[in-house]
């Protein structure tokens, strides 16, 4: 422990001198901190929006037939069918997606009625918020539903609403309608983890979905996402890299006379090299540390001053943040890591200083 | 009896100058050599290749009878057990005198000289918590052999020490070496002014890349 004090006193001391010069690199890694920071938070915002928004309503798992009981950590299991149709109100129409269930599958809804209740007899509805918009349809009024039965025949049913529903998402809350049926033939499983979905069914025999596979607009965006994130972060490192890289090199380049008393005195290679990677961690962590800050800050700000998304392409109002523990850790670890691989470069080019120019004259 | 610092047949070049050729020398007892020469000589080669910072041509180096160049550890070995004194001021600015001196010590891991001792003998004690660009060129050359001696080296190497120091400064800086050979450790010191071969039990001079013993 002690042999590497006296190296980081070094390190410490030189870097102290030359302040000035690492304000670049010190700047860029704040910056590239900061909006790692900001941006991760807000990608994660909106997939944790849509992850919440899709699993709060839609069901994480659906098998068909009856349920086998292999999934454990379940939330609610209740039964389901599907069936497509086209809405019909004084002349005005829409394609939907009829969900059914039986009295206690529909008490699973209702905490997203926001007026009115969910269906309690076979004659009654209940639709999204938006389809009620576009409808002009409010609670008690009659709609037609027109569908095609099982044997091909088309049908066209009359059903009062009985509740107007909100899940938050664009999708659910203008094309699903529920009703109440027998005919179930899904089971549907809500998780207590819905993320964890896609590794349950690989057990699952027989004909089984996710809640991922059903809504793969969404969780492909997710996806892409994501994508663009890293992309983004990429560039931001890269350059924050250079600016390691390049102030790393200047800072070995202008204390060669140091380096070779070093040398001289008896220091290695590694231990002259880590001197100055030890530099660029210093830098590195004192970029990070007030990147982190000014991030956290900004982030309070946009959820302050909630800003106001466009309505016509987000469904949620404002700018959504989250930030995960691990998208700190993620950061961090990333920059660090950088500033690690860039310096190492640089610095070992210390080891390549001729310990002889000690004793000539200057 | 073993040899504490040897060289045998030792070769070289710079280019196609030849600077020393075929020079064969060796300290075994706490002694002051000179090695007297004139500006140009090969001084600071010769000393560069004794201390393990300059790969000669050919021939041997022997610390403590280890072949210095033989590998990497073994010339790091040897840099650590040599103290350098070079003839200019070879300290680290950003450091104080004290962490001059401590980042040797902690590096060498000597336990035998405290360097509050060595501070004390030779007479900076004050000066410890100073800048080098804080101190006077004697002031530096003092802090520099108490940073050599600080290693607990098996020699100590001082190029010109006294080169750029002013007359009434140059006997204080002797007579510290003096000290350190009454501590036991020898010191091979080059120069080309009289006075400091005044000091010395055995002065040898570079002629013609050779080294001959003058007197003793
Ligand atoms: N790096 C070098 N490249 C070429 N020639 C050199 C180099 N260093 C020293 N010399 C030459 O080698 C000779 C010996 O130099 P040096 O060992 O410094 O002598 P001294 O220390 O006795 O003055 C001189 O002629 C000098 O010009
Ligand atoms: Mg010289």
């Amino acid at each position: 422990m002690k042999k590497k004090n006296f190296i980081l006193s070094i390190s410490l001391a030189f870097t102290k001198k030359n302040k000035k010069h690492f304000l670049i690199p010190f700047i860029s890694i704040l910056i590239g901190t900061m909006g790692l920071l900001v941006i991760l938070s807000v990608i994660r915002g909106f997939n944790d929006y849509f992850v919440e928004s899709i699993t709060s309503f839609f069901p994480h798992i659906l098998i068909e037939g009856s349920s086998d009981n292999s999934i454990k950590e379940t939330e609610k299991i209740i039964s389901v069918s599907f069936k497509e149709g086209v809405i019909l109100k004084n002349g005005e129409f829409s394609g939907i997606m009829q969900l059914s269930s039986d009295n206690s599958g529909l008490d699973n809804f209702n905490e997203f009625i926001i007026e009115g209740k969910t269906p309690q007899d076979y004659d009654e509805i209940a639709i999204g918020k938006v389809l009620s918009d576009e409808l002009n349809a409010e609670k008690g009024d009659t709609v037609q539903i027109f569908s095609i039965k099982n044997n091909l025949q088309p049908e066209t049913q009359n059903y009062k609403i009985s509740g107007i529903f909100e899940s938050g998402m664009y999708q659910y809350d203008s094309s699903f309608i529920l009703n109440k049926g027998d005919d179930l033939h899904w089971t549907a499983i809500y998780l207590k983890n819905p993320l964890k979905a896609d590794d349950y069914i690989k057990n699952i025999e027989g004909n089984a979905v996710t809640w991922t596979e059903m809504n793969t607009t969404f969780t492909s965006a997710i996806a892409v996402n994501e994508f663009f994130a890293v992309i983004i972060s990429l560039f931001v490192l890269v350059i924050a890299g250079f600016g390691i890289m390049n102030s790393t090199l200047f800072s070995v380049l202008t204390r060669k006379r140091e380096i070779s008393i070093l040398s001289s005195l008896g220091f290695t290679y590694r231990q002259t090299s880590l001197i100055f990677i030890i530099q660029s961690f210093l830098i590195s962590i004192s970029g990070i540390i007030f990147g982190l800050l000014i991030g956290f800050l900004v982030l309070a700000i946009i959820q302050n001053i909630q800003i106001p998304l466009p309505s016509d392409v987000f469904y949620i109002k404002y700018l959504p943040v989250k930030t995960h523990l691990s998208d700190i850790l993620l950061t961090v670890s990333i920059e660090i890591g950088i500033s690690m691989i860039f310096s190492v470069l640089p610095a070992r080019r210390a080891g390549k200083i001729d310990p002889m120019d000690v004793l000539k004259s200057e | 009896m073993n040899s504490i610092l040897k060289c045998e047949n030792i070769k070289f070049s710079y280019g196609k100058t030849e600077v020393l050729s075929d020079l064969n020398f060796s300290v075994n007892t706490p002694s002051i050599t000179g090695i007297k020469g004139p500006s140009g000589s090969g001084k600071t080669t010769l000393f560069g290749i004794l201390s393990g910072l300059l790969n000669p041509d050919a021939g041997k180096v022997y610390l403590n009878e280890i072949d210095i160049y033989k590998n990497y550890k073994n010339k790091i070995l040897a840099r650590k057990k040599i103290g350098l004194v070079f003839q200019n001021y070879n300290l680290i600015r950003e450091l104080t005198v004290f962490q001059n001196i401590q980042i040797v010590e902690d590096l060498v891991r000597n336990n035998r000289f405290k360097i509050e001792e060595i501070l004390e003998k030779m007479n900076i004690s004050d000066l410890k918590s100073r800048y080098p660009d804080q101190l006077s060129i004697g002031q530096r050359q003092r802090v520099a052999i108490a940073r050599a001696l600080c290693g607990n080296p098996s020699v100590i190497l001082a190029d010109e020490p006294t080169g750029s120091v002013d007359p009434s400064n140059k006997k204080n800086i002797l007579e510290l070496f003096l000290h350190i050979k009454k501590v036991g450790i020898p010191v091979i010191i080059s120069s080309h002014d009289q006075t400091t071969f005044e000091f010395c039990d055995k002065v040898f001079s570079i002629n013609e890349k050779l080294l001959m013993e003058e007197y003793t």
